[in-house]
């Protein structure tokens, strides 16, 4: 295909037109599509002042005085805006993770091509699904004593081999390896590959934690994902999930998300880590600094040696001199004796 | 070996608490001390005991299939 970046607009249009055979009258450009779908979008007075339900999502205030957030329900989203001059007008400022129903008109962002929802009212409904849900269930849980110290395994230091319940795929597995293998170049694993969003997530959950428990040389299981919405992490709010790990006779550390992502399987699991990175830190002692305190041990054995050696030759000394002094005493007795004798 | 390393690493810190505050013979010492060089080298073994295998582990038929992990 010929270059047509140098020709001028009415050039391209001429080859377009005599070379590629389309007509003039056919050809328009991205912002001319956009300003015509804005067109459309906008007249059509079924999108103009709907009321929408859905749970808010990935809530943003930006300093501009503006809100961006996602509208969603279990199968579909779109992105909305609430103006800062709208803002102020508003009885209810909406949270994130929040059910919430608005009045809201269609609008076209043509920079990106996006349609979205500009919100002129917004009325809560109740506490987000998924957040009354995690609630809910972390309350049963709960009371049901699966969150109890007294039933928190202990984490091997030296485990045989280090179990993972993980996507093969993403950040949060290669955050773990890496570390895994920095800290202990020689480590055992074995990785479980696991659905970790969606309907099927929990099943593959309880699944790879069953088959990790099968595997006798597994001391340790890391459950984890990286970071998301808490719908990304609902499969983590399950109950069945929560007693596959309370049910582990292998300990579990979870590491769900980031520092403020909290799941139930982080509450039920025998230790939290805050991020994939520190799960790996809390699975295996780091083998230089092992060596290293081993080195400084044999030294201080090898002190000690020195120590009880010189110590001992001193005693051998010691005792010699006594029995020199005896000696001598004993040949001055004798002599003493006999000069006296004679 | 996690059990047996941390007895190994208890075991090793009685002997260095024994040969700190102790008057025994020199036998006696000299045999503390060559079972804590001994235990440290337990630990190294074990240490370096796991062979470093990375693998990715599915079950069909109530079969283990193991394959190697591609970093």
């Amino acid at each position: 295909m010929e270059d047509l970046g140098i020709l001028s607009e009415s050039s391209k249009l001429t080859y377009i037109e005599q070379e590629l055979k389309v007509p003039r009258s056919k050809i328009i450009t991205v912002s001319q599509f956009n300003d015509y779908i804005e067109q459309k979008l906008t007249s059509d007075s079924k999108l103009l002042n709907i009321y929408l339900i859905g749970e808010t999502s990935n809530l943003r205030n930006f300093p501009s005085g503006h809100i961006y957030f996602d509208l969603k329900d279990k199968q579909a989203l779109i992105s909305c805006i609430i103006f800062k001059d709208n803002k102020i007008r508003l009885n209810y400022i909406p949270e994130d993770n929040k059910e919430i129903l608005v009045l809201a008109s269609v609008n076209v962002y043509k920079k990106s091509g996006r349609y979205q929802l500009i919100v002129e009212k917004v009325f809560p409904i109740g506490e987000g699904l998924f957040y009354a849900k995690f609630k809910k269930l972390k309350e049963k849980l709960k009371l049901e004593g699966m969150f109890e110290a007294k039933y928190k395994k202990e984490i091997p230091i030296l485990p045989r081999c280090i179990g993972i319940a993980a996507s093969t795929e993403g950040s949060a597995i290669r955050d773990i390896l890496d570390t895994l293998t920095n800290r202990f170049s020689n480590v055992n694993v074995f990785i479980s590959p696991t659905i970790v969003q969606g309907d099927k997530a929990p099943d593959s959950i309880i699944n790879s934690i069953k088959i990790l428990n099968k595997l006798n040389k597994v001391d340790t299981i890391i459950l984890s994902r990286g970071g998301g919405s808490i719908e990304d992490l609902d499969c983590f709010n399950n109950e069945n999930v929560a007693k596959a790990i309370f049910n582990s006779k292998k300990p579990v550390i979870s590491a769900i998300g980031h520092e403020d992502d909290w799941t139930i399987s982080d509450f039920v699991a025998d230790k939290r880590a805050i991020t994939p990175t520190h799960s790996a830190e809390l699975a295996i002692v780091n083998k230089e600094e092992e060596i290293n305190k081993f080195r400084e041990i044999k030294k201080q054995l090898e002190n000690l040696t020195e120590h009880y050696n010189i110590k001992s030759k001193v005693n051998v000394y010691k005792k010699s001199l006594i029995v020199m002094i005896i000696i001598i005493l004993l040949i001055a007795c004798i002599v003493i004796w006999r000069l006296f004798l004679t | 070996m996690n059990k047996e390393y941390k007895k190994n690493i208890d075991e090793l810190n009685q002997i260095l608490k024994f040969l700190e505050n102790n008057d025994s013979d020199l036998d006696t010492v000299n045999r503390q001390i060559e079972r804590g060089l001994t235990k440290i080298q337990t630990c190294l073994d074990m240490l370096n005991e796991s062979e470093g295998t990375i693998k990715i582990v599915t079950m069909k038929n109530k079969e283990f299939i193991f394959k190697n992990f591609d970093k």
